[in-house]
């Protein structure tokens, strides 16, 4: 509701209508309860009529709002009549309202001012006062805020990420930063930009970065799955968009501790959201809008929980048609950066080896300082000289369908059989990951060749870890299995050789 | 090895491409191996059901016949766990292509398996029309075989869909022909086959029984299916947990609430115990709209809020929107008017988004009842009209006397006493064409409310308050009371009714909107 617009006049033409909530349509929409498509102006009246009572009632005088919920008239007329055995308070005056306007039994000023044991022109006054009263509890409204989230359930919630993997993202996290923690700055954030590009790094960082500042009255993380990734590697379109987006807003619900909004239709949980939103601050990254059909229904529809709560979207798709939100392009890594991050990488294999300036420069060309290319082709080094690496990858740039593509050929040729085989079993697993348990049992692999194997892809960055302590999980990037799908297995399904 | 030579590289990736294509099969094996260890519990599988379906996809496009054929018997294995874990929609699309399988490699006898699943997995889904066509392949393939059984179960299949189509005018002499054949090849089967099909084909015998109203019948054959189920099978198998459903909505028509109860309670338990999470929320669900029906409307919302949280959590789209028109209809007997029609439009949108159409009708009933107390008469008698067209075609006999009798206050509303004087005895002649005490209540409730002559108006709500009065219906006498409260002009009587309002929990229905000269609450069945 938009407190502000309550005016000791609008509330005694409000109270006049109340009975048969027949308000006027200009006050509804003052009030920001116009008519909508789906809904029209009797349940919008609906609407706001219990939303007024349930204000005033929050008003009323402890035990005469018991009685009043008990709606047995002698006791509410007892604890009404007490009431007025006091000196002038409050109380008294919303009490009146309630007896004049909301009670079943309708009361003239005169018999209530027998009640109420005052003149009828003392009581006249009374509801003035009544009136400016509410006028000025309504627009002074502060809701009480609750701490929804627990330690607990964060991490039920929240992704996990290695801090020492963000390299080369100052600027943009401070960028970002600063138009989350200025008011006024931006309600809705884009972050953009090819795979592997480090955008839900950074998104990742911001949520922890800020969750440590408190900034935020709470704070959701969702990530907008992909449904299916064809044999081709792209990724299909949404059959029932209507999943997407009602997943995508029940899981918001759920993690903003709104479960009374379970059952309800998406748009009822969206208006729901919106109240809740507009009256705090939440920040809300959806991460991995990847498919243009969910993007163009998904977030006008998100935009709409925005301000004051933030909004983060991570999108490989340009959002920047989108006027009400801010795009940022995720930018490659510069040059230093890229040596941070390969020095970084090195030092997490166990290779104690440092590139020379001039092969940093070369490998920085070639991969254009894409953070994943960097990691997937310094994994590669310490197997072969840096220079056959950097030659073949400049002839592979130019020869293969794309940089990754090369890369990945490189970094399968290094890998042993029990790593190719481990690999490829990770095909037939859930995108999201799985425990060694089943990878082990379904791939046929003994526990020692499962561990071989692995080490072997976490030296050459080909393998992803999820799941908790007591359950790790694991799965392999999505590019990867478009490298496996489309180069290694290209033609399988046909028998070819 | 880094100059990889073309030809070197083309030949690693043939033998890869060998491999993988060699070890898909025993990887399915595998799999069909782990589900069958721990088919008792589910839990251990589910959360494998990605890996599960990522395989099958890739096992699709495996280029050896024999390979793809193993993913009808991953399909058996795991069935039915995907529907009892809520993956309605995953697992039928998994049917479906497998069907594909099946047909494209002239797998005849387990093409029939998979049309009869998916028949009676599009009757859950509501979607009686696709279950038809399923179900009459399976009869085309039965035949062919000539298996008695299969046959038996393809024709039990059509009955069910064209019920649920309203395209069986006697239902039965239809349930009779099929009894019949039950009895013609019962001899021929294996003794547990026999038994299964009993049991299977008694409840849809009660289900026919209970909608016509012939209880005492429908009590008698859920007895007798209950007394086969309980000789024979296993103390938690799914089937006696069916059996005790539908004990307990016979029960439930009866009016026998606390045993409706027990048994719906003791269904849940077996569904709870083999994993079955649709079908617990299901029984829980129907748990809840009994308590709605005994007055008990507090516990009925926590009970159909919870069921409904677990159905969004696992995302059982059909079983979620029956709860929400159920909540929605807890609402509205509470007075939250706007909560109601929230869930109610959500029940709609739902039944229209899987296809149920008789759920879809309901809920769109329902809207209009409640836009009658939004005084949107026009809307109200457009819905109630659409409503009334679907249960008469149906024969839902109380079904159409509620209806009446709300279309008769929203033709008053609307100005039009005369359509509203020959709803409200349209409704009342239902109730005794029925015989009906409940249709009866609130048909003359209805009937009162729409008198000019206030001598008749009082005759009408005193007859409406005795019989609700007799029958324990304390909506319907709250309702009754507020009327005689106008008619004589009684506040005593007023307060009774409010009395009665508080213990139930509607008060909020003294705040609704005045729409009518007095206040008025809804006329609902179970009231």
């Amino acid at each position: 509701m938009n407190l502000n617009k309550f005016t000791p006049k609008l509330i005694e033409r409000l109270l006049k209508n109340w009975q048969k909530g027949n308000f006027d349509l200009d006050d509804l929409t003052l009030l920001g309860f116009a008519p909508t498509k789906e809904n029209p102006i009797e349940e919008q009246r609906l609407i706001f009529r219990e939303k007024f009572y349930e204000h005033i009632n929050e008003n009323l005088p402890h035990p005469f709002s018991e009685a009043v919920a008990s709606q047995n008239h002698a006791r509410i007329l007892l604890q009404y009549e007490k009431l007025f055995q006091e000196s002038p308070s409050n109380a008294q005056y919303f009490a009146i309202i309630y007896y004049r306007y909301l009670g079943i039994k309708k009361y003239g000023v005169r018999e209530l001012g027998e009640i109420s044991g005052v003149s009828e022109r003392t009581l006249r006054r009374y509801i003035l006062r009544a009136f400016d009263m509410l006028s000025l509890q309504l627009q002074s409204k502060k809701l009480t805020k609750k701490k929804i989230f627990t330690e607990d359930n964060i991490k039920d919630y929240f992704p996990n990420f290695a801090e020492n993997q963000v390299v080369g993202t100052e600027e943009t996290l401070t960028k970002i930063i600063f138009w989350l923690e200025t008011k006024k700055a931006y309600h809705a954030i884009s972050i953009e930009g090819l795979g592997g590009i480090g955008k839900t790094l950074i998104a990742k960082h911001l949520l922890k970065d800020q969750y440590k500042k408190a900034n935020f009255e709470n704070y959701a993380w969702v990530s907008a799955r992909q449904t299916e990734l064809a044999p081709s590697g792209e990724i299909a379109t949404v059959d029932n968009f209507a999943n997407t987006l009602d997943d995508v807003v029940a899981r918001l619900a759920h993690q903003l501790g709104q479960n009374h909004l379970a059952g309800l239709s998406t748009q009822d949980k969206i208006q729901g959201l919106k109240t809740l939103t507009a009256e705090e601050e939440f920040l809300i990254i959806i991460d991995n809008l990847e498919t243009v059909d969910d993007v163009d229904k998904l977030v006008p529809e998100l935009l709409k929980l925005a301000n004051p709560t933030k909004i983060i979207f991570t999108s490989r798709k340009s959002l920047d048609h989108y006027p009400d939100l801010q795009t940022l392009r995720t930018p490659e890594l510069s040059r230093k950066n890229s040596q941070l991050l390969v020095g970084g990488e090195m030092a997490r294999a166990g290779n104690a080896l440092t590139l020379s300036d001039e092969s940093m420069d070369a490998l920085y060309q070639i991969t254009g300082g894409f953070p994943l290319a960097l990691k997937l082709a310094t994994a590669q080094f310490g197997f072969f000289s840096a220079k056959d690496i950097l030659h073949q990858l400049r002839s592979g740039k130019e020869n293969s369908k794309n940089l990754y593509t090369y890369i990945y050929r490189q970094a399968w040729i290094l890998l042993d059989d029990m790593a190719k085989k481990l690999l490829l079993t990770m095909l037939n697993i859930s995108p999201d990951g799985e425990d060694q348990e089943w990878i082990c049992d379904i791939g046929n692999l003994q526990k020692d060749d499962f561990r071989k194997g692995l080490e072997k892809l976490k030296e050459l960055s080909l393998i992803e870890f999820s799941g908790t302590i007591e359950r790790p999980l694991y799965r392999i990037h999505r590019l990867t299995t478009t490298f496996l799908q489309t180069d290694i297995l290209e033609g399988w399904e046909d028998n070819k050789s | 090895m880094l100059n990889t030579p073309s030809s070197t590289w083309n030949k690693d990736k043939a033998e890869w491409r060998a491999l993988y294509s060699d070890t898909l099969p025993q990887q399915i094996d595998r799999t069909i191996l782990r589900i069958k260890k721990n088919k008792k519990n589910p839990e251990i599988l589910l959360r494998h059901f990605d890996s599960m379906l990522q395989l099958f996809e890739q096992a699709l496009s495996h280029p050896t016949p024999a390979t793809q054929l193993k993913l009808i018997d991953f399909v058996q294995a795991l069935h039915p766990l995907p529907v009892w874990w809520g993956k309605w929609s995953e697992w039928m699309r998994v049917l479906d292509k497998t069907s594909f399988v099946a047909q494209k490699n002239n797998k005849t006898k387990r093409e029939l398996w998979l049309y009869l699943t998916q028949s009676e997995l599009s009757i859950t889904g509501g979607d009686a029309k696709k279950a038809l066509i399923f179900a009459e392949k399976a009869l085309h393939l039965a035949m062919l075989f000539q298996n008695q059984e299969m046959i038996f179960q393809a024709e039990m299949a059509i009955f069910e869909a064209k019920k649920d189509l309203g395209q069986i005018g006697d239902r039965i002499s239809a349930i009779s022909a099929l009894e019949k054949a039950l009895n013609k090849m019962r001899n021929l089967l294996p003794e547990k086959a026999s038994q299964i099909l009993e049991v299977k084909f008694l409840l849809k015998k009660t289900d026919v029984l209970r909608r016509i109203k012939r209880k005492e019948e429908a009590a008698l054959t859920v007895q007798k299916a209950h007394r086969i189920a309980s000789k024979n099978f296993d103390e938690n198998n799914p089937l006696l947990a069916q059996v005790y459903n539908r004990r307990g909505a016979t029960y439930w028509t009866a009016e026998k609430n606390s045993l409706a109860i027990a048994d719906f309670e003791k269904a849940t338990d077996i569904f709870k115990s083999c994993g079955d999470k649709t079908s617990q929320l299901y029984s829980i669900g129907y748990t809840g709209l009994v308590s709605w029906s005994a007055g008990e409307y507090r516990k009925a919302e926590r009970i159909l809020q919870s069921s409904i949280n677990i159905a969004e959590d696992i995302k059982a789209l059909q079983w979620q929107a029956i709860q929400i028109g159920n909540l929605g209809l807890v609402y509205y007997t509470r007075g939250k008017l706007s909560q109601a029609i929230a869930f109610m439009k959500q029940y709609y949108m739902l039944s229209d988004l899987i296809n149920n159409n008789a759920e879809k009708m309901r809920a769109s009933g329902n809207i209009g009842y409640a836009q009658v107390f939004l005084g949107n008469f026009e809307d109200a008698r457009q819905r109630l009209l659409k409503d009334i067209a679907f249960t008469e075609e149906m024969k839902f006999d109380t079904g159409s006397g509620t209806t009446y009798a709300n279309m008769a206050w929203a033709m008053d509303g609307l100005g039009d006493s005369d359509s509203a004087l020959e709803y409200a005895e349209k409704s009342l002649f239902m109730a005794e064409k029925t015989n009906s005490h409940l249709l009866k209540i609130v048909a003359l409730r209805s009937l009162s409310e729409v008198q000019t002559d206030q001598n008749t108006k009082t005759r009408y709500a005193e007859e409406a308050y005795n019989l609700a009065k007799k029958h324990s219906r304390r909506f319907n006498i709250a309702g009754a009371l507020l009327t005689l409260a106008e008619c004589h002009e009684d506040e005593k009587l007023q307060k009774k009714a409010i009395h009665i309002l508080e213990e139930v929990g509607s008060t909020a229905w003294l705040k609704v909107p005045l729409i009518f000269k007095s206040l008025r609450l809804p006329l609902l069945y179970w009231g």
